[in-house]
């Protein structure tokens, strides 16, 4: 009897296998924490398919994975600067902006009109840079404190890149500060320069696009300035919230991140200032632009699905639930409409959205510059210089 | 069946081993004397560029610096803790000591990097341990995670790597004990000599291989690892593994291969030492 149940549990098991391989499968590599899982699942559900996520914490990481080839990735989203390399690279395929019913030039929010005119300037054969990729989500680079350590927010005011990159006075606040550093050597590197205009190391307001020995060693020098707490990516925002960090260098995004995650509970928007009232989030007045877009690798085996999945993230109801999770900015114009004007009834995302420097395009006197891609060998070469000012 | 027949079930185990070993060293062995971008060969140049890098680079030193320091620190902790234990659960009188030691065995069976993500949120300055310490009126906080001396010794990178690689010192230590002739501690008290004594002179050198066997499993994932200091390191401290990692990311193959054979080399180097003191290879790996 009991050789019955075990063939019956065998069959069962098979079948349910079976099952599962016979779905068309969906590969994605995506940033950690960076979709609403729950729309990947209605997703499934809706298009009777099998999503596969992978993760990756950097664009250099989603670049060494698309390269290798180990799995056949059919939607990725890097930043950017790394989609103009996989372009010229020949590793990706242009998107057909016909299969996606919900593409719309004029549906992107401005500023992100600006990034994405810039895309390509050297390569005139991309003459719209959509048909590369589709943007998923953007912002800048801002620091993100402690709002509980007192002087800290005017210290970030008046010293803006500075108050990460230089060691703060001794006695000025009650203990030394505890700052975290982005763990991305491209981001790192930028940052750096652009501190470094500011201060009139380098006099060159492109620095942070550029790699040269002399710059290299600037960047060294500059990160040498002080020791960090931390280095590291997604842990950043965490830590600020605990409390055990002061100050970070992160996506501004990841403050929005936090803030949802924080006043997901709240009934009220008195109650999620109170909430949130530990954190704060500063945009210094120059700074990083980026966007992630959804491209599809050359080596995609399913490029019908990738672009379904690509036209279902375009729709402002789903960019809307996607964007509750995500905490980044919105792409989509509808989409900041509704999250602005609360019509969905959220009051409290549209409080955020209007105390906080949520859409960049509606922040005042300030630079934000996007990235261009390093080659391999320069990229290799910032990496060990910040693996050099780790080892000191 | 002679033994040569049997001989010849060996081939299959060959092959695969040619084309899974052999083969990848010998490309790593070539890619250290290219400059390429990654594996792509049409590009590539014969270049000295990371021999010359590997004995000019000072974070290479600090590297091997800091990770023998932490994989030595964690080795000697882990024997310190583990011997005991072996000790004791094969001198006991438990009917069934499988199951303790199964105890020791079961958290692997959890997600080491889920492990040390939770073992480093609990380290931190603001955690769970830190508020019930304050809440009770201690206010010891010693944040250790973040903290890291001189020497490359972090407090957190060794509490990680003790953690999940104890196991591995219990083990063999606990085989080799389980497997001492006990009229041998008999004879020896029979002889005069008191317990003290009899674990000196008898037990510790009888079970000397297991040690071995439980160092070289603990020092050597401890020292090549790279998620755990990754992880727990706070990101302040490069280590070798780390340096790998950061070198094959930006597809530097060149330089990533060399550290990737002077592991080897070190790991080769501590073997042969092994073999060269356990002459009747009773040391089990």
């Amino acid at each position: 009897m009991k050789k019955i149940y075990l063939l019956l549990g065998v069959v069962l098991t098979s079948l349910a296998l079976i099952a599962c391989t016979s779905k068309p499968k969906l590969y994605v590599l995506n940033w950690g924490e960076y979709i609403n899982e729950d729309l990947v699942e209605q997703f499934e559900n809706e298009y009777g398919v099998k999503v596969v996520l992978s993760y990756a914490d950097s664009s250099e990481a989603m670049e060494q994975k698309v390269k290798e080839g180990t799995t056949k990735f059919d939607i990725v989203i890097p930043s950017d600067y790394m989609i103009e390399k996989l372009w010229d690279e020949g590793y990706l395929q242009a998107i057909d902006l016909s299969k996606l019913s919900n593409f719309d030039h004029s549906a992107f929010v401005p500023g992100l009109n600006g990034i994405m005119s810039m895309m390509f300037q050297d390569n005139p054969e991309v003459t719209n840079a959509y048909t590369v990729s589709m943007p998923y989500f953007w912002g800048v680079f801002g620091l993100m404190y402690n709002r509980q350590l007192s002087g800290l927010e005017a210290y970030i005011e008046a010293n803006q890149w500075g108050a990460v990159f230089e060691q703060e006075p001794a006695n000025l606040f009650t203990r030394p500060l505890k700052v975290g550093m982005y763990d991305a050597s491209r981001l790192t590197y930028s940052a750096s320069l652009i501190y470094a205009n500011d201060k009139g190391l380098v006099d060159d307001q492109t620095a942070l696009n550029k790699f040269s020995t002399v710059y290299l060693q600037t960047s060294e020098q500059v990160l040498s300035q002080r020791s960090y707490t931390l280095w590291a990516t997604d842990m950043l925002k965490k830590d600020v919230e605990a409390g055990n960090l002061d100050l970070a260098f992160v996506y501004v995004g990841d403050f929005f991140d936090t803030y949802l995650i924080l006043t997901e509970n709240a009934k009220t928007t008195e109650e999620a200032t109170q909430l949130t009232s530990h954190i704060g989030i500063f945009v210094p007045d120059t700074t990083i632009a980026f966007y992630d877009g959804m491209v599809i690798p050359a080596a995609s085996r399913n490029v019908d699905l990738a672009h379904t999945f690509i036209n279902y993230f375009l729709d402002p109801e789903i960019a809307y639930e996607n964007s509750g999770i995500v905490g980044y900015t919105t792409v989509l114009t509808e989409t900041a409409e509704m999250i602005k004007n609360a019509t969905k009834g959220d009051v409290i995302r549209s409080v955020m959205a209007s105390d906080y420097p949520y859409d960049p395009s509606t922040i005042q006197d300030f630079t934000a510059i996007p990235l261009i891609a390093f080659s391999n060998a320069d990229t290799d070469s910032v990496a060990a210089m910040i693996n050099t000012v780790k080892s000191k | 069946m002679n033994i040569k027949k049997l001989g010849r079930l060996v081939v299959p185990y060959l092959i695969w081993m040619c084309v899974l070993v052999g083969l990848p060293l010998i490309i790593m062995v070539v890619l250290t004397f290219l400059k390429s971008n990654a594996l792509d060969l049409s590009t590539a140049e014969f270049s000295f560029d990371s021999w010359r890098l590997l004995f000019s680079d000072l974070t290479v030193r600090t590297a091997l610096k800091n990770s023998v320091v932490n994989a030595g620190i964690a080795t000697i902790i882990c024997f310190i803790i583990g011997y005991p234990v072996a000790y004791i659960v094969a001198n006991s009188n438990f009917s069934n000591k499988l199951i303790i030691l199964v105890l020791t065995v079961i958290p692997m069976w959890s997600n080491s990097l889920l492990r040390n993500n939770a073992i480093a949120n609990l380290l931190s300055e603001r955690s769970i341990v830190n508020d019930v310490l304050n809440n009770i009126g201690l206010s010891f906080i010693w944040p250790i995670r973040g903290v890291f001396y001189d020497s490359g010794f972090s407090p957190a990178v060794v509490i990680g790597l003790v953690l999940t690689y104890l196991p591995f010192m219990i083990l063999p230590i606990y085989t080799v004990l389980e497997k001492i002739d006990k009229s041998l501690l008999e004879a020896s008290m029979d002889l005069g000599a008191n317990k003290v004594k009899t674990f000196f002179r008898v037990t510790f050198p009888l079970s000397i291989k297991g040690v071995t066997t439980g160092i070289i499993m603990v020092f050597l994932p401890s020292f090549s690892g790279f998620a755990i200091p990754k992880i727990l390191g706070s990101g302040n401290l490069v280590f070798i593994g780390t340096l790998i990692d950061s070198r094959f990311m930006n597809r530097n193959y060149n330089f990533g291969s060399l550290l990737s054979l002077v592991i080897l080399l070190i790991i080769f180097g501590s073997m042969a030492l092994i073999f060269k003191v356990d002459k009747e290879g009773e040391t089990l790996i």
